[in-house]
């Protein structure tokens, strides 16, 4: 595939995640407040990426592993664009970013990386051949506990924590793995805020009667009822197989009651403290990256004084038309 | 006020319910089985859908978080449905996904 079609891809599929503009974002509008990190958080990012490109041939295999999932990838491609373009980097290097982190993406996708086929399949997925009978309720209540637990804790970062493969497709039925990590961010949660466990893994079995596809930002899409086509599944706690449903009834329990905690307390705070949550999420989600050169997952003590000392962006705070946003990707790319 | 509102079926299903709509004003408590009608996304109002019997959202794309849960849990589901939040809380609606329709019952 050539540049420029790597780049119309791209864009394509871009036009999915931004297309995604709801009114109002939780918990502050996150374009409101990124050019008070942004520049730092792409300045830093690209180095490091440069620096392990320049280090070794096998970069993009070792930063793939590294991230472990496509989707990671991905939805950090438009967040350090935006930090280069108010840098004024260079359209060409700007490409050779994106070139880069598609590459690297590509170590860890069978196939379709713009998932313009609806599949996000990665390499050395190990698909059960055994299933639990875990009713279906108990399954989506859990999922969905989670995506809240997700975005309570992570905001719109969340992709540090959940990433969504699949449809695998197996005669009349597919399977679709639901993965939840770094479950406990103590370094930016209270301990007690926080689930007991570090991951959750679920992977559901259902027949044909939902159509299933997934797009290369973890977007889930779906036609007909989930719950009513799962055959089977299979969830697993810290890599543990669990079957028991009160086991999981209860974790669900505990999962909704600590999303409403964190999402109370993030609902008293100023701006600033939201921002300077989403800059530690920010680095957290930079994190794989980072250890490969032996940084921490905290911004530099700069970012802080710069949100201390910035404002606001009162005019970003709106959301954007469909014709702002295809307008923003084609200044973009 | 309007009998119908129309919006983009996110989840399939239909459901007649009270509704619960969502704003700075309403202290009424969110009763289980109420349809919750909220005008954006947000985490608050996604977790209610636990206990919630539908979900009518007046803005958001069909991938807004609160619609993906409501995906997960099998509730009926619109979004962008203009004027939701105009419905008067309380009100006994239906929510017929497969029409992709919201209607004043009483």
């Amino acid at each position: 595939m050539n540049d420029s079609i790597l780049l119309e891809k791209y864009r394509d599929s871009l036009k999915v995640a931004w297309g995604y503009n709801d009114y109002n974002d939780w918990p502050i509008r996150i374009s409101s407040i990124m050019h008070l990190f942004a520049d730092a958080f792409a300045e830093e990012f690209v180095s490091d990426l440069n620096m392990i490109w320049d280090r070794t041939e096998d970069a993009a295999e070792i930063i793939g592993k590294a991230f472990k999932f496509p989707g990671r990838i991905f939805r950090l491609i438009d967040v350090v664009l935006f930090g280069l373009r108010r840098k004024r980097i260079p359209l060409s290097e700007q490409h050779q970013f994106i070139f880069k982190m598609i590459k690297i993406a590509e170590t860890l996708k069978l196939s379709d990386t713009f998932s313009e086929l609806g599949t996000n399949l990665l390499k050395g997925t190990h698909i059960p051949t055994e299933l639990d009978r875990i009713n279906s309720n108990v399954v989506h209540r859990l999922q969905a506990a989670l995506f809240a637990y997700t975005e309570a804790t992570l905001f719109r970062g969340h992709d540090a924590t959940k990433s969504v493969h699949g449809p695998y497709t197996d005669d009349n039925s597919c399977f679709i793995f639901r993965e939840y990590y770094n479950l406990r961010p103590t370094e930016l949660w209270e301990r007690k805020l926080l689930l007991p466990v570090e991951s959750i893994r679920t992977i559901c079995n259902y027949n044909s009667d939902v159509e299933v596809r997934v797009d290369n930002f973890d977007h889930i899409y779906h036609e007909g009822i989930l719950g009513k086509s799962l055959i089977g599944s299979v969830i697993e706690i810290n890599g543990v197989r669990e079957k028991n449903d009160q086991v999981i009834i209860e974790l669900t329990d505990e999962i909704i009651q600590k999303a409403r905690a964190v999402a109370a307390i993030v609902d008293r705070w100023e701006w600033r403290q939201k921002a300077e949550k989403y800059a530690e999420i920010f680095w957290i989600r930079k994190y794989p990256l980072s250890n490969l050169c032996g940084r921490t997952k905290s911004p530099p003590s700069h970012v802080y004084h710069q949100i201390l000392q910035g404002n606001i962006n009162k005019v970003r705070q709106k959301c954007l038309s469909p014709d702002e946003v295809a307008k923003l990707i084609r200044l973009v790319l | 006020m309007k009998s119908t509102y129309t919006g983009v079926a996110v989840n399939p299903g239909y459901v007649k319910a009270r509704a619960y709509v969502v704003s700075d004003e309403n202290t009424r408590p969110f009763t289980k089985g109420d349809i919750l009608v909220v005008p954006y996304s947000h985490p608050r109002y996604s977790l209610m859908l636990f206990d919630a019997g539908g979900l009518v959202c007046e803005t958001g794309a069909v991938m807004a978080h609160i619609c993906i849960i409501a995906g997960e849990i099998g509730l009926p589901c619109l979004t962008q449905v203009a004027d939701a939040t105009r419905i008067a809380d309380g009100s006994l609606i239906e929510v017929d996904s497969e029409k992709g329709e919201v209607r004043i019952v009483e």
